[in-house]
């Protein structure tokens, strides 16, 4: 009786397990497929019965995975071992028959037993179906949350899709053509390989060579192509027997073409035609003019990116030097190239080109023009913006003005500058002779005399004289006795006198910002040459002495020296105010108007407002749309794209109303749409504005109303 | 029945006689006044028993009635009939009016309401309005119908937004989509879209309310476009300038006629005469100005004139002829229009980029200038530029039933050679349609301003004689003011939707005819208003005379005959006993 009810709570147990563990299962895979099947209908569209198969396939796979049904009562036993200490790793026994048992067993059976019926439901066995519930509602409240959030992501991308297959409608083939097969060839530098299409509308490369195999079907039939430019093109049979016909045709051109078949016209079809672009040229460095200074290194890189539509051929740079001055300017070209190989003939590259101009023999106030020049694969040519480089020529700012002796407008600080250049060549030429301690200390003694140049010229912008900074108080002056009681010298001592604004007045903004300029090349090249680096320092003291110069040259007026005639003065006729002789001019003009392209379609457009009413036309509205035909098959020659359907709209109206018939509305608004993107607004002008017919009683009231204002 | 009476009165009367006869023929004259007297009562009464006498009688009015318009809840009808606590008659108001029982103490209307017509036809019964929430819709909107070519088609509305999701406005023309507006959830907010139309002539355009893909309201805007009507203009310069040549270049290529005199020395001129045959403008007079519409001057050349020359033309400008005066410095104090306009000048001014702001037409693009004049604003002038700073560069005043602009922007040009072009156009186009002549033509007020078929159309002319309008075949007869002799007015019944031709005497003009089922709610609207209106206005207007309504009431006819049979009683037994 004892083992038996053992056995019996094992295998409740274990039943309580394995009910748990499916229960589980369900639960999991419940929710996960609600919420599948709410993102599968907002996703994919597909309808909300596919949660079924997803949660039957779900809770098959878990169920496989888990295997709940492989829970025996050993499983449950070693479970209970390890989980209650109280069974004394004894559960085993109870799975044993009875007599198989021996006495200790049995002694431990008993124990177990008694043990085992304190136990009455483990935690561990619930946990799963705890845990799975919680899953369920969370999954649930997910799949809730998805489902009230307005989102259709395919609902609405399928639409787009329905809406641009609506604008461009599929082609109908001709009355009396059983198939077409159009064979493109593309031109060779397209790289393109040759393909083929079951339509007639064309989208092809310039220059592409196109073939039509028409098959007609019950026999040969004529069949001709009449294209915009008037042209024909008759489809030939090979032989008697053959069912198709073919013809071939470059096209060079965007437009539209008919199919012919006995005499019958078909619909419009588009050839659009995608030009063949010239290669494009970006140059990232240089810049478009720049001027290297003396000392900075003789070189310029050049980077540049080309790129065409189907393949860059060549590429290189062509440079010219001028040299030379005045009427004695020589031009020399030079053709450089690129290390990159053009070979491959890629879409785009990516160049660089490191120029050293010295080695282009490039000397001091020399320029260099260059501009990039690229080829595509059509042989089609495109050059880059000029660029220029110029060598900043030390030679002419070095020159003494002496020359010009006798014009001493140039106050002699301006001489300072270059001799502070001439010693600091003369101190780098000695560098290999001097002691390192005098190389340092004249270039320092350099560095004071740049500061004191750069002083003196600081002043002309009002800058704070550098011996006031700094508080001190001088009290030298104040002690003098002859001081004594003069404010003006307490004052200067103690008050910190800024920018002086007598001084900061003398020169125009421009100047003022020259000046600056100046001072911070100073700033630089006293820097270099207090840290021992003269050769450091030079293209700063050019740089100051170039400023310099045109600063000096800014202030200076040419006046060109020139011979002048005057006629002879009559002295008689001389402030008479005789105007007898003078005529009156006076022109009468008309301006003929011509009826443009804007007023024919503006008077379409109303013409064809006028059929979504009535069927009847004027003989003047009909002329009209006539004009406006010539003018949409002008344009849809050149778009096809945009202006084909329009002209074929109006085509089919002009018909319709010759015919006698009523004109549908949809061919109306084509043809509407179209006519209306030819033209633009109309610009304002000005009119008459309408005024109601004057009567006694306006009159008054106005009359009134200036004597009020008067 | 009149014919019966008479009849009826001439037999009586007959009757009358011979029986009088009879009884005076009587040898026993007996009690013969007493035997008239009962022969002429029984004659009456014979006669008016073959009459029909009816008498006046007040009626106790009836306590009230229903009448439901568009748009009206039937719970809230039958929930008010509940509450009532009686079973009140519901019409709606074409059953109403046919029932010709129109005295009731109150009438409660449920629904949008009725219109300015129809409520009076209610002859002052006391209205209860029991309004119905406006649904989402365009509940007013206004545009121009009748364009010049290349003017700006402005749409303006209110649409009220009663949903959660925002409402997308469209103007669509020429099956091409031109603007569009956005009107936020659960709002009610103006809009305005503009295009300019590119079609010459009529055309309608439709106006479309979408919410996400559904489509709430599609409306029509029919609209005219003509061509502008050319101006003549003169323009007197004291010197040749680019903004005169500009300007001449730009009108007489779109055929204004233009003529133009510039002052080469003193009293030398050259003259050119554009698009128009060659007169003498040497001196200027009242009728040489009296052929053109706008005349533009200068301030210098203005003052160069003669005193004469200078009051001829103030008599032309308050004669109706508009004046552009060009200042380029302060103008001369002598000049008639100078204390109008006071020209000051800012000194200190560098070139800078002069914002100009037009009045109406919105801000134009900047233009480097050396601007140091402006117009200080005098009451009774109306500034037509500014700039940036709200400083007036374009004055213009009314003097006499013309009008006068000064302008101290002198640099319009550059927009012309800075590609702005259609600034330059904007800009001259206001000026000149400011101050030039008008063009007098028969003005006309329809009322509702939306035609409806089969719904009378209140047409007002302004026109000092009788237009005599024809509309399709059929001719208006109009009514002339008392108070105002030039206003005539009519009603015409439009018995069919689309474009209608008003032909009058020296002009024509289009208008629209809509269904009765375009601008619901826009009608809507107008209806519940005026029934509010209505409502508003009978609470000060004494409801007496509704009340004692009077109905004619049969007189009995037993009475005649009771009279007939006591005089004929009478004189039958007085023939008894006497005779």
């Amino acid at each position: 009786m004892r083992e038996v009810s053992g056995i019996n709570i094992i295998q409740t147990l274990r039943k309580k397990w394995i009910t748990n563990s499916v229960i589980a299962i369900v639960f999991i895979s419940a929710g996960c497929a609600f919420v599948a099947g709410i993102l599968l209908y907002k996703l994919f569209a597909l309808p909300p019965w596919f949660i079924i198969p997803s949660f039957i396939g779900l809770c098959a796979a878990l169920l496989f995975a888990k295997r709940p049904w492989q829970i025996t009562n050993t499983v449950v036993t070693s479970f209970l071992n390890t989980n209650y200490s109280e069974l004394e790793e004894s559960c085993g026994l109870l799975l044993k028959p009875v007599n198989e048992l021996n006495l200790l067993e049995t002694l431990q059976a008993e124990r177990t037993f008694a043990a085992l019926l304190q136990i009455t439901s483990p935690k561990q066995l619930t946990r799963p179906l705890r845990t799975s519930s919680i899953t369920l509602l969370l999954l649930c409240a997910v799949g809730a949350g998805l489902a009230v959030v307005p989102v259709h992501f395919n609902h609405s991308s399928n639409n787009n899709n329905k809406s641009v297959t609506n604008n461009t409608p599929t082609e109908k083939i001709p009355q009396g053509i059983q198939s077409v097969k159009v064979t493109i060839v593309p031109p060779a530098y397209t790289k393109h390989t040759q393909r083929e299409q079951n339509q007639f509308n064309l989208k092809v490369e310039e220059g592409s060579i196109v073939a039509w195999e028409v098959e007609p079907g019950g026999g040969q039939k004529n069949i001709r192509l009449l294209f915009n430019d008037s042209t024909t093109q008759q489809l030939h049979y090979t032989n008697n027997q053959s069912k198709a016909c073919r013809a071939v045709k470059t096209i060079t051109s965007s437009g539209f073409y008919q199919v012919m078949v006995d005499g019958k016209l078909s619909e419009f079809y588009r050839i659009e035609m995608i030009k063949d672009q010239p290669p494009v040229i970006t140059i990232t460095s240089p810049k478009p003019n720049i001027t290297i200074e003396y000392g900075e290194p003789q070189r310029i890189n050049i980077n540049a990116v080309v790129a065409d539509d189907y393949g860059v051929k060549a590429a290189s740079v062509v440079a010219t030097i001028a040299s030379g001055s005045g009427e004695a300017v020589k031009f020399k070209e030079q053709n450089i190239t690129f290390a990159t190989s053009f070979n491959r003939q890629l879409e785009q590259y990516q160049l660089q080109k490191m120029v050293d101009l010295a080695a282009l023999g490039m000397q001091p106030a020399d320029e260099l023009y260059f501009y990039i020049k690229a080829t595509d694969n059509n042989n089609q040519e495109k050059r880059s913006d000029m660029y220029i480089v110029t060598l900043a020529d030390t030679a002419q700012l070095m020159e003494s003005d002496v020359l010009l002796g006798n014009v001493k407008l140039k106050p002699e600080f301006f001489r300072s500058e270059r001799q502070i250049i001439i010693e600091t060549e003369q101190l780098l030429k000695d560098k290999d002779t001097l002691r390192v301690e005098d190389f340092k200390n004249r270039s320092n003694n350099l560095g004071i005399d740049q500061k004191l140049l750069r002083l003196r010229y600081g002043k002309f912008l009002g800058e704070e004289n550098e011996s006031n900074e700094g508080g001190d108080v001088e009290a030298g002056d104040l002690n003098d006795p002859k001081n004594f009681g003069k404010a003006s010298a307490i004052l200067d001592a103690f008050s910190d006198k800024h920018d002086n604004a007598e001084d900061a007045t003398f020169f125009t903004d421009d100047i003022k910002q020259q000046l600056k300029a100046t001072l911070t090349e100073m700033w630089g090249a006293e820097m270099r040459l207090r840290t021992f680096k003269p050769q450091d320092a030079l293209p700063y003291e050019y740089k100051a002495l170039r400023l310099l110069k045109d600063l000096q040259q800014k202030s200076r007026v040419y006046v060109a020296k020139t011979t002048s005639k005057t006629t002879p003065l009559k002295p008689e006729k001389r402030l008479t105010g005789d105007l007898s002789k003078i005529i009156e001019p006076q022109t009468q003009t008309t301006i003929p108007q011509v009826t443009g392209v804007n007023q024919t379609v503006a008077a379409s457009l109303s013409a064809l407002e006028e059929l979504k009413v009535t069927p009847h036309i004027t003989v003047n509205d009909m002329q009209v749309l006539q004009q406006a035909l010539q003018v949409v098959s002008n344009k849809a020659a050149a778009e096809p794209a945009v202006y084909l359907q329009g002209l074929q709209s109006l085509k089919k109206i002009l018909e319709t109303l010759q015919g006698g018939g009523k004109a549908s509305l949809t061919d109306i608004q084509t043809a509407e749409s179209a006519l209306q993107k030819i033209i633009a607004a109309p610009g304002q002008l000005p009119q008459k504005t309408v005024a109601q017919p004057y009567n006694q009683l306006q009159q008054q009231y106005f009359k009134n109303l200036q004597k009020a204002n008067n | 029945m009149a014919g019966w009476d008479y009849i009826v009165i001439v037999a009586g009367a007959l009757l009358l006689l011979i029986t009088c006869y009879k009884e005076h023929k009587r040898r026993n004259k007996k009690n013969l006044l007493l035997r008239l007297t009962a022969t002429v009562l029984a004659t009456a009464g014979v006669t008016l028993l073959g009459l029909n006498i009816n008498y006046k009688q007040t009626v106790a009015a009836e306590n009230s009635v229903i009448i439901i318009t568009a748009g009206y809840n039937k719970d809230s009808v039958q929930f008010f009939k509940d509450a009532a606590n009686k079973n009140l008659p519901a019409y709606t108001f074409e059953d109403f009016i046919a029932s010709g029982k129109t005295n009731y103490k109150s009438v409660h209307v449920f629904g949008y309401g009725l219109s300015a017509d129809e409520l009076q036809q209610l002859h002052n019964i006391p209205v209860i309005f029991h309004p119905q929430t406006i649904g989402t819709g365009i509940t007013s909107i206004h545009w121009q119908q009748a364009l010049h070519t290349g003017e700006k088609l402005r749409v303006q509305g209110s649409f009220n937004n009663t949903a959660n999701t925002p409402v997308k406005i469209i103007l669509n023309g020429l099956n091409t989509m031109l603007d569009s507006v956005t009107i936020g959830p659960n709002k009610q907010q103006p809009f305005q879209l503009s295009a300019v139309p590119k079609q010459s002539g009529k055309a309608v355009y439709n106006i479309t309310a979408v919410a996400g893909d559904k489509v709430i309201e599609d409306e029509l805007l029919p609209v005219e476009v003509t061509a502008a009507d050319s101006l003549k203009v003169l323009i007197l310069a004291a010197s040749p300038d680019f903004e005169d040549n500009f300007l001449k270049n730009w009108l007489s290529q779109n055929s204004y006629q233009v003529v133009v005199r510039n002052t080469t020395s003193k009293d030398k001129y050259d003259r050119s005469f554009l698009n128009t045959a060659t007169t003498n403008i040497d001196k200027i007079t009242g009728p040489t100005l009296a052929s053109f519409d706008v005349l533009i001057t200068d301030a210098a050349a203005f003052a160069a004139l003669s005193k004469d020359e200078q009051n001829s033309i103030q008599t032309s400008i308050s004669n109706g002829l508009g004046m552009i005066i060009k200042a380029d410095t302060t103008l001369p104090s002598s000049s008639f229009y100078a204390q109008t306009f006071p020209v000051y000048s800012q000194p200190h001014k560098v070139s800078q980029n002069v914002m100009l702001q037009l009045t109406g037409a919105g801000a134009l693009h900047g233009v480097t200038a050396e601007q140091l004049l402006y117009i200080r604003p005098q009451p009774g002038t109306q500034a037509l530029t500014t700039d940036s700073s709200a400083q007036v560069l374009v004055n213009s005043a009314v003097y006499g039933s013309g009008k006068i602009a000064v302008t101290t922007y002198n640099n319009t040009y550059s927009w012309m050679l800075t590609g702005n072009k259609d600034d330059y156009y904007t800009y001259w186009s206001t000026l000149l349609n400011k101050v030039a002549k008008g063009r007098q033509q028969t003005d006309i007020n329809f009322t509702p301003a939306v035609p409806v078929v089969n719904q009378p159309l209140h047409l007002t002319f302004a026109a000092n004689n009788n237009p005599q309008p024809v509309i399709g075949e059929s001719p208006v007869y109009l009514q002339q003011g008392v108070q105002l002799p030039f206003e005539w007015s009519g009603t015409y019944w439009p018995v069919q939707t689309g474009w209608q031709t008003i032909k009058m005497q020296n002009d024509s003009a289009n208008f629209y005819v809509y269904s009765a089922d375009d601008w619901k709610i826009a009608t809507a609207v107008s209806k519940t208003n005026a029934t509010q209106q209505y409502v508003q206005q009978q609470q000060f207007s004494s409801p007496v005379d509704v009340l004692q309504a009077t109905e004619d009431v049969p007189v009995n006819k037993v009475y005649f005959f009771i009279l007939l049979l006591v005089c004929c009683t009478y004189l039958w037994v007085e023939r008894k006993f006497n005779g």
